[in-house]
């Protein structure tokens, strides 16, 4: 398949399909035409990242060497510039010009270098999208091919750091279910080309021909069928321009807040505690020790030095929180998510923008937290797994900080129906419910031994569709996942909880910011609990898997499996 | 061995060979007696007055350290037998742990790939391990001790079941 660039503005038409059908036969060719020509390490197939990329990933080594040069021998530049100011220089050069020679010599022959380099990287840094494949290669001397295939595309991220945003340039980042990390990114294409594949892969990640996009799963997101992206102030040839559905916007006033009352303001709390209460307790036992006059002097004394040992430690704990809050509102800044045909589209960034597309049907587990603080304000953060984003925070982060109303809609996009009557009381119950009045099932009193605290909270319920875990006492917690996306599922006893007749249960979900379990349960309702869940598991998968993520052939190719597996199982007498 | 309390109800399970206790058992007294002799060399530096530790500390830990080996060589046995799988339509069990417990399902539709390992001392004994894995790290799957035919069919079954009920993530 051709790259974006190649296709020419196209004149606005709905009936991509027929593009796509004309693309085809010309690109087959194409597509084998690679393989053969492969020890040439590229041809003309492949296209080069924009010429202004190595500039944009190296500019701060550019930085750093005159920096570095400058610091390190102030004085000698300075001595310099005192000798080339009083006309010194030129009398030495006349007299004898090679060291100056030698040493411009080197100076140009750095620059030259510097410049080769970031040439070179450029000139073999290509790129190339087939029907199946994102292939980077790179590398000067040590040669990288890197494969991706686009059927197993999870998310893309479109990242732009701050140069990238003075020169209008974006990195395209593609996480991949096989691979732990980024499996392959872009380094630099223009903005809008960025966008345009963007959705070109999206587009083929969710096997969606433009021909089958109608019947794609009208009940869970009806949003789907019609809505397509043209917010991004570029409408590609491949989309069609209707509007995007605001799902969710954090409001700077709030984002500021979610920080200060957020677990760095917390540690520092805790921090100045222990200090007060060892001063205290130092305090205490001089009162206790030495008669009172004495007591008035040691006071100030004990006083000044522990003010003069906590401030120097005060200092660097300032200084790193400070640092923390601008790094989370510089994340977090003008935070938007809104509905596109691809999927969720998350926009955030003060310094570095990043827009992240996550489709629904990649989403393993969501869970629903609140930090202690923010209980008062009524905020919740919303965070996902998505196979390939791995266990760092930053990106699985679905909403960094919303009212109950965002959490309930982000969720009500990203999540599957929960296919209940009524599916706001029970997500209620399970951010602020306790015991099991309701539809929880809590921990039996037994439990009380080991869990005399979060009892009320740690419990499960099931839905048609969905598991829910509630936990958390102190922290409230809500972690849901859909029966289909079970990987598998474990109950575990020690002896003690066994003795007690309790367990815990497990649903494994790619690595990701957190585990979906909860123990302390009754030992029969978690038996009861993994039985269902077996059992629905495999039968929500055979019906999920078949109208989404997967081709026409593939899906074929499974319906014929799964049908022949039936009819042997009813054959054989279970 | 009776039915666990977080078994499954009205599940069989099919146990490991019983040559895998062997197998154990050498692992076991293996490390032990590495454990042992690293544990002993300043107990006889202290014998000999090289160095001089207090008798009583070297005996204590010693005599601690033989009864946990004791106790730990006669539960290989019932610990093996606690190991136990089972294939059912839509998953396989995998059941392990005598005192710490658990069962884990894995849905044939999830694997990955099957991968069967044997050791030296496995091979030696016509052993391997059958190893399940699935897109999540904490699936953990793996049966040891399994007759090597035994392993092979349960490969070429599972992958086949896999297959036929394919869903990736």
């Amino acid at each position: 398949m051709t790259t974006p660039p190649d296709h020419g503005p196209q004149p606005e038409d709905p009936r991509q399909e027929d593009r796509r059908q004309e693309d085809a036969p010309a690109e087959a060719p194409e597509h084998d035409e690679a393989r053969p020509s492969s020890e040439k390490w590229f041809d003309e197939s492949w296209t080069k990242v924009h010429p202004l990329s190595p500039l944009v990933r190296g500019w701060l080594t550019l930085v750093a060497i005159p920096v570095i040069i400058f610091g390190y021998n102030w004085q000698t530049w300075a001595d310099l510039w005192e000798v080339l100011r009083t006309g010194q220089a030129v009398d030495e050069f006349q007299r004898d010009p090679t060291p100056f020679l030698i040493g411009g010599g080197a100076f140009l022959l750095l620059v030259a270098l510097i410049f080769g380099g970031f040439v070179l990287s450029w000139w073999f840094t290509r790129y190339k999208i087939t029907d199946e494949h994102v292939m980077v290669k790179s590398g000067i001397f040590v040669r990288q091919h890197r494969q991706a295939r686009i059927d197993r595309v999870q998310a893309v991220d479109l990242r732009q750091p701050l140069l990238a945003r003075f020169t209008g340039l974006a990195e395209l980042k593609f996480e991949v279910a096989d691979g732990e990390g980024t499996a392959a990114s872009l380094q630099f294409l223009k903005r809008s080309e960025a966008e345009e594949l963007r959705q070109e892969i999206m587009d083929r990640a969710a096997g969606r021909e433009a021909a089958q996009r109608q019947e794609q799963d009208p009940a869970d997101h009806p949003e789907f069928g019609e809505a397509g992206e043209a917010g991004d102030d570029v409408a590609g040839p491949a989309t069609t321009p209707d509007p995007e559905r605001l799902i969710a916007r954090v409001p700077l006033g709030r984002l500021i807040g979610s920080v200060v009352l957020g677990w760095g303001t917390l540690v520092v709390l805790a921090l100045l505690v222990i200090g007060l209460l060892g001063v205290g307790v130092t305090m205490l036992g001089l009162a206790l020790f030495l008669d009172e006059r004495e007591f008035g002097a040691e006071l100030t004394a004990v006083g000044g030095i522990s003010a003069g040992a906590a401030l120097p430690g005060m200092v660097p704990a300032l200084v790193g929180l400070a640092f923390s809050y601008f790094q989370q509102i510089n994340k977090g800044f003008r935070f938007t998510a809104t509905m596109t045909r691809a999927g969720l589209r998350m926009r955030y960034g003060l310094l570095e923008t990043t827009t992240q597309t996550v489709p629904p049907g990649r989403v393993q587990a969501l869970q629903i937290t609140q930090s202690p603080l923010w209980r008062p304000c009524g905020w919740y953060s919303v965070r996902v797994v998505v196979a390939g984003y791995g266990a760092g925070e930053s990106r699985s982060t679905l909403l960094p900080v919303g009212k109950i109303e965002d959490v309930m809609s982000v969720t009500a996009a990203m999540f599957p129906d929960l296919r209940v009557e009524d599916p706001e009381d029970l997500f209620l119950e399970g951010l602020r419910g306790r015991w099991d009045r309701g539809r929880f099932t809590c921990g039996p009193k037994r439990a009380r031994v080991f869990d005399p605290w979060v009892r009320r909270r740690r419990g499960f319920a099931t839905t048609p569709s969905t598991t829910m875990f509630r936990d958390g006492r102190v922290v409230p917690r809500l972690t849901m996942m859909a029966h289909e996306r079970i990987q598998s599922l474990s109950i575990e006893a020690g002896p003690l909880a066994r003795r007690r007749r309790l367990a815990r249960i497990h649903l494994h979900v790619p690595t990701g910011p957190f585990l979906v379990t909860v123990k302390n349960q009754d030992i029969d309702a978690v038996r009861g609990l993994f039985q269902y869940e077996a059992e629905h598991a495999a039968v929500a998968r055979r019906f999920s898997d078949r109208n989404r993520w997967m081709l026409p052939e593939e899906q074929q190719q499974f319906e014929k499996l799964v049908t022949e597996d039936r009819a042997a199982a009813a054959e054989e007498p279970v | 061995m009776p039915a666990e309390p977080i078994d499954p109800a009205g599940i069989t399970w099919t146990r490991v060979d019983a040559r895998y206790i062997t197998v154990r058992m050498i692992g076991s007294c293996t490390s032990w007696l590495i454990t042992l002799a690293v544990v002993s060399v300043p107990v006889v530096l202290t014998l000999s007055g090289v160095i001089g530790l207090p008798l009583w500390l070297c005996f204590s830990v010693l005599g601690v350290l033989l009864a946990w080996a004791a106790v730990d060589l006669i539960l290989v046995p019932r610990r093996v037998r606690a190991i136990g799988y089972h294939e059912r339509h839509d998953d396989l069990l995998i059941r392990t742990g005598l005192l710490f417990q658990r069962v884990v399902a894995v849905p044939y539709g999830r694997l990955q790939y099957v991968d069967i390992q044997a050791g030296p001392i496995m091979r030696k004994f016509g052993l391997c391990v059958v190893e399940l894995k699935t897109a999540s790290a904490a699936t953990d799957a793996s049966i040891p001790g399994v007759v090597r035919d035994e392993g092979a069919r349960l490969r070429d079954e599972l992958s086949a079941r896999g297959q036929a009920r394919l869903a990736g993530l």
